[in-house]
């Protein structure tokens, strides 16, 4: 594999190319100063680059293809003093207005003139709402990393690690970086698949919606991240923070617990041995034990223990009932085995997440050619403890996750002449991971082998039988030496590129391109290790054969497997080869930008080729459980199975902005999306899909035959009004009808076929989505700048999630809803208000001076939910988990309400950061601190669906509750108590969500610039 | 400034050569392997041993073993094997399918006679173990082989009267799949090692000390025959019993 990407980066070097959109453009005027009439053929230079322009017989001049950023432009023009306009900033994708630079004669003016521009409150060019989060924005917000940072703008809503954008399902966000998209397609809760270091990122972008022809593969919004360019000197920061100051593990400093986190960040920017060949890289090392923090109580605040002659049990010493079958492990039946309960406060054990990151771009301006790289390289190792309870005394296999992330992508522009210029790119991406056990890594078979085990002094019951659990009182706890993860491992691989035309001609800015991008997708996913050992042992004469091996792994394992052969290796063809999805697009584009009105017109083709699978007839599918395959054929030798077929769609999109003056914009958009939904709901191995009609009961999770792509209209009607010098906002209107999202569903085969049913997914969901996004932002006045956003919405539709209705088409009656529910993610209000005081060089006296306060608070109105109760009481479920109600299967919860009636809690949560810079010899020292969950409050963000609270989900006063501790004593009410009361641990284990927002953490930092 | 562009290259190479590696194998094909010895408790003379593996095209020769020999053990492909057994003078030549299990290590008994020939598979323990031994003791078990008897019974008269209790539990150094704890008497005089011990049964191993035993084979009841053993000291048998009583040291 080395090999193999050591090809890429060479045929990537080779290779010429660019990436979209993610360049500005300058527009503006020279007039003479003293009569106001335009300066025909005055030069505008962009300083430190080659780029320019002559202005016209209008005196107006355009540049194309400006990076983001800030920069100056110089106007020189004989007879006239020189004129430096600074600070103009240029945004991916947006026009930087410099009109009327007042040019002086040198007959008046005797020096050169420099002015600093004032930065637009209103975006005039925009014919959408774009929000800006900036380099000097996220130098002072008091959070870290590119989602907390797009997280806080209209119209996006965080819950449960998803990021939803106007009301859609978390996998119709598109992820770009300097043009490339890293949207992770296969996953159906969808994310960026890269990383990136704040320090490196020059803007955050997010359009919520209307995006113009040149964007596709995201029905609810776009954020983009570009990175910072290299500077003309040489320039290098370095910085480290930390939250831990001796306080880690369990106690606590400044009112916060340290959850082991340390960052170091070094960038260095500057030319490359030439003038013109510029450079800016940043690396990170991230190291963090307890990387999700959570409210954490480590022990029992009540113990009712008291032995046969009524004497108090110590809390710290659990004996084994021997109920789960542990007995066997005892030294005699009089002894049973005990373990020590001690564990800190605030600090889940055994996690750790420790992250190696690269960013970086090259910028070669030759004039008429600028060649642009940007790379992206991240390594990720981290160790998991889902159920840190449960796992208290078996930490040592806790499975290992190793993550590895390139992203290259290149971009050449040429101009023909200053007014039209081609841009070429090439993309490359691969993200892959392997998660395993620490001890026996790749050698799957040792996963749950005994003697394996007996190396490291672990006791199983047989050859792969696993050692039983603790019984302390009910509770489950695992025996040392248990095996903790399967193994899997993934790759996520895209080569792309593209070419687009752009000319201004007069009024318009045409644009013509199109992009392609091929994936490669693998996965190699094994379970039920321990009884394909056990099989694989009593079958010698099978496992020396690999073909015979290879069926034996797909009946006992039921993997889930493509791109790879049964054993793990790399394979490149075949019914389970690797999958390859592609994307192709071709766009048009015309943004024509009069005074008064500006219109943004384009009309995008899609090619989407999701190589997912069909059946020729749905109806009678044919499965082979022998082999455990799915056949070409029919037994009556008609066409069964085939790959589906590539979907083509147009969209057209329109966008108006009407700026009525310098202080007034309004702005329409109407526009057609579509993209695939996340594949994994459509990309499962042979085996995988044999097993679906293996006569078991209730997939959860069953496989989309033929998927169509996901569809939305999207209305947006916006108005920004800047109404002092110093403040504006804006007040967006958006609807969104979505129509093909993918819900479990079942088919129904002919009458007298061998099977009845069978799961699938299917395009039956939709959603009407709607609100209003309100942004006011103040530019610094009087040492204070500050930002509040706002957002009211309603997003509708008939399910949540894929699976939100597989109880209820798998339950009696089997009944789809088809009416629109509030979605599981609506938040009705959701909002920051983000305030910033700080003093200049100069200002404040030798105390305050560069310094400043930044406080961002956070508030949201909560999330829908459906109250309900459990049926059948404990039903399938432990008693250690009670009858907590959970997220996958909705058979287990019978709504007492109409679906998702309740709302959770309102959230509220202030951050704050402070920081000072000390000029020392020359270099600036920034030390600052800042602290996340300032007032450290409990915030509720899901509540148990019994009772609607987060507190208590009321087992431990219903009959079954009582029963159990009739069966095991008061100390089963004091573990349940702690465990899953106040720890959430049967929580975790049932859904993956915590119940609380994060406790306040301080982290303490300091940067040098040099 | 510049000298540290140096490091560029470093990271790039660093770059290249850390990702995930996802291109190893996780499973290959297994080769389970089974040791086996046989041992001749015919009367029908020399029997001359061939184990086949007919899918693998592979044979192991057993050699010939004279009445009341074992030959060594020998590793062998587990799994269905044909086993070819040859007798003087064509006598009860036979060929069989037996199944070897994966890791198993144990002695398979011919016994019979001219009209019929049975093979009986004993497995003494998993060849992933060390040879259970306990200090200055033996472990000794006994086998009916006996053609034509259905139940054996076997006495022993030891030449020493010591009486001790031992501790099976820690007699294997290596863990054992199964932990069987177990306590056994080192025979006293005249005592019963095993009762009515099926034809093609194996007793479990038991404990006892060095030396020179007298060992009487009862059927109902009945004395049939005696004969002198000498066990050594830190070593495991088969006390196999046919027409009459031969000792094999266990592996």
């Amino acid at each position: 594999m080395t090999k193999k990407i050591l090809q890429s980066l060479i045929l990537m070097v080779l290779l010429v190319s660019t990436a979209f959109a993610q360049y500005g453009k300058m527009s503006g005027s020279v007039i003479d100063r003293e009569t106001g009439e335009p300066l025909i053929g005055a030069n505008v230079i962009i300083v430190g680059t080659t780029m320019g322009a002559a202005t016209d017989i209008n005196g107006h001049f355009v540049i194309l293809n400006v990076p983001p950023g800030t920069h100056a432009l110089k106007v020189t023009y004989v007879g006239y003093q020189e004129v430096t306009v600074s600070n103009i900033r240029v945004v991916a994708g947006l026009t930087a207005f410099v009109e009327n630079i007042k040019t002086p004669s040198v007959a008046i003016e005797t020096e050169p003139i420099f002015v600093v521009a004032e930065r637009p409150l209103i975006e005039k060019s925009a014919t959408n709402a774009i929000r800006i989060t900036s380099s000097e924005d996220i130098e002072n917000l008091p959070v870290r990393g590119a989602e907390a940072y797009f997280t806080l703008q209209p119209g996006v809503v965080l819950q449960n690690d998803r990021i939803h954008i106007r009301g859609s399902r978390s996998d119709e966000v598109g992820y770009v970086i300097e043009g490339a998209s890293v949207k992770n397609i296969v996953d159906r809760d969808g994310g960026s698949i890269i990383n990136t270091i704040p320090e490196a990122l020059e803007e955050v972008l997010v359009q919520a919606g209307g995006y113009s022809a040149q964007f596709g593969g995201a029905n609810a919004g776009i954020v983009q991240q570009n990175f910072k360019t290299g500077t003309r000197d040489y320039h290098a920061t370095i910085q480290f923070e930390t939250d831990n100051f001796g306080n880690y593990p369990g106690e606590k400093a400044l009112g916060a617990f340290s959850y082991g986190y340390n960052d170091i960040v070094a960038t260095i920017s500057g030319p490359l041995l030439l003038k013109n060949v510029r450079f800016f890289l940043s690396g990170e090392n991230r190291f963090i034990r307890d990387y999700t923090p959570t409210f954490w109580d480590g022990s029992p605040e009540n113990w009712s223990g008291v032995d046969a002659d009524g004497n108090p049990i110590p809390v710290d010493t659990l004996y084994d009932t021997g109920l789960r079958g542990g007995a066997p492990h005892w030294a005699s039946a009089d002894e049973p085995d005990f373990e020590v309960l001690s564990m800190h406060s605030g600090n889940i054990p055994s996690r750790f997440r420790n992250r190696y990151t690269f960013n970086g771009t090259l910028l070669f301006d030759l004039k008429k050619l600028q060649i642009r790289t940007a790379s992206v390289y991240s390594f990720q190792q981290e160790r998991n403890n889902e159920l840190p309870i449960r796992n208290l005394f078996a930490q040592e296999r806790l499975p290992l996750r190793d993550e590895s992330e390139i992203m290259i992508n290149t971009k050449l522009n040429y101009f023909f002449n200053p007014k039209t210029f081609l841009e070429v790119n090439v993309n490359f991406l691969d993200d892959r991971s392997k998660t395993y056990d620490p001890y026996f890594k790749d050698d799957v078979l040792l996963y749950s082998d005994s003697l394996a085990a007996a190396q490291y002094g672990w006791t199983y019951r047989s050859y792969s039988g696993q050692p039983k659990d603790y019984d302390f009182y009910g509770f489950p706890f695992r025996r040392p030496g248990r095996q903790m993860t399967n193994f899997y491992k993934s790759q996520r691989e895209y080569w792309g590129g593209g070419a687009a035309l752009t000319s201004q001609i007069g009024k318009h800015e045409l644009r013509l391109g199109g992009e392609l991008t091929n994936w490669t997708v693998r996965n190699y996913s094994l379970g039920r290790l321990g009884s394909l050992l056990g099989y694989i042992r009593l079958s010698p004469d099978d496992v020396r054969d690999a073909d015979e091996l290879a069926t034996i792994i797909r009946v006992q394992s039921k993997p889930n497997i493509y791109g790879f052969d049964e054993f793990g290796n790399v394979i490149e063809e075949g019914k389970d080869g690797p999958k390859n999805p592609s994307f192709r697009a071709a766009y048009i584009q015309d943004k024509i930008q009069f005074d008064d009105l500006i219109i943004n017109a384009g009309l995008r083709y899609d090619y989407i080729f999701m190589d997912d699978w069909e059946f020729v007839d749905p109806l009678e599918p044919d499965f082979d459980l022998d082999e455990f395959t799915i056949p070409d054929t029919t037994q009556d030798g008609e066409e069964n199975f085939r790959k589906s077929k590539a979907h083509e769609y147009l969209s057209p999109r329109i966008g108006f902005s009407f700026p009525v003056t310098d202080k007034t914009v309004f702005h329409l958009q109407y526009g057609k999306f579509v993209q695939p939904p996340g594949l994994d709901v459509a990309y499962r191995g042979l085996a995988y899909s044999a097993f679906i009609f293996s006569g078991g009961y209730y997939f959860t999770n069953p496989i989309g035959y033929d998927l169509e792509p996901e569809r939305s209209t999207q209305y947006e009607v916006g108005f920004s009004q800047q109404f002092t010098d110093f403040a504006a906002f804006d007040v967006t209107a958006f609807y969104k009808d979505i129509k093909g999202q993918i819900q479990y569903d079942l088919i129904d085969t002919a009458p007298g076929y061998r099977i009845g049913q069978y799961p699938v997914y299917s395009n039956k969901d939709y959603a009407i989505t709607k609100g209003f996004e309100f942004q006011l932002r103040i530019r610094r006045i009087n040492r204070i700048m500050g930002q509040i956003n706002y957002t009211i919405s309603s997003a509708r539709g008939t399910n949540s999630f894929t699976q939100s209705a597989g109880g209820a088409i798998e339950g009696p009656g089997q009944l789809a809803p088809k009416i629109t529910v509030p979605l599981d993610f609506d938040q009705t209000h959701r909002g920051s208000v983000n305030l910033d005081y700080r003093f200049g060089r100069g200002d404040g006296g030798p105390i305050l001076e560069q310094s400043g306060l930044n406080i961002l608070f956070t508030f949201n109105s909560g999330h829908r939910y459906t109250l309900a109760e459990s049926p059948g009481g404990l039903g399938q479920e432990d008693a250690a988990t009670g009858a907590i109600l959970n997220n996958i299967d909705a058979r287990q919860r019978a709504p007492l309400e109409a679906i998702n009636s309740s709302t959770t809690p309102w959230v509220f949560n202030i951050d704050m950061r402070l920081d000072k810079t000390i000029d020392i010899a020359g270099v600036g020292v920034n030390f600052y601190l800042y602290v996340q969950n300032l007032l450290n409050r409990q915030n509720v963000i899901n509540v148990y669906y019994a009772t609607g609270n987060a507190y208590t989900d009321g087992f431990l006063n219903s009959e079954a509750a009582q029963s159990i501790i009739d069966t095991y004593g008061e100390q089963f009410a004091d573990l349940y108590q702690w465990a899953n009361l106040e720890n959430r641990q049967h929580n975790w284990w049932m859904n993956d969500w915590d119940l609380f927002f994060k406790p306040m953490q301080v982290r303490f930092g300091i940067n040098v610039e040099i | 400034m510049k000298k540290y562009l140096m490091f560029l290259p470093i990271i790039l190479i660093f770059v290249i050569f850390s990702c995930v590696d996802i291109e190893t194998t996780n499973i290959t094909t297994q080769d389970y392997q089974s040791e086996v010895r046989f041992a001749n408790l015919t009367g029908l003379g020399t029997a001359t041993v061939t184990v086949q593996d007919t899918i693998q095209d592979e044979s192991w020769s057993f050699g010939s073993l004279n009445i009341g020999e074992a030959s060594e053990y020998t590793e062998i492909n587990s799994g269905s094997r044909t086993v070819v057994v040859d007798f003087p003078n064509g006598n009860a030549d036979t060929t069989m399918l037996i199944v070897f299990s994966s890791e198993k290590k144990g002695t398979v008994f011919i016994t019979g006679d001219t009209t019929e020939i049975k093979y009986i598979n004993s497995v003494e323990r998993y060849t992933f173990d060390s040879t259970p031994t306990y200090s200055d003791s033996i472990i000794v078990r006994v086998f009916n082989g006996f053609w034509g008897r259905d139940t054996v019974s076997v006495r022993s008269l030891y030449t020493l009267l010591d009486t001790v209790s031992i501790s099976y539990d820690t007699v294997s150094t290596e863990p054992l799949e199964i932990d069987t704890i177990y306590t056994t008497e080192i025979l006293e005089e005249d005592s019963l090692i095993v009762d009515d011990l099926l034809y093609g049964k194996a007793s479990s191993y038991q404990i006892s000390i060095d030396g020179t035993y007298i060992i009487t084979v009862d059927t109902s009841g009945v004395a049939i025959f005696s004969d002198t053993l000498v066990f050594d000291n830190n070593k495991r048998y088969t006390m196999a019993v046919f027409n009459t009583v031969e000792m094999f040291e266990d592996d």
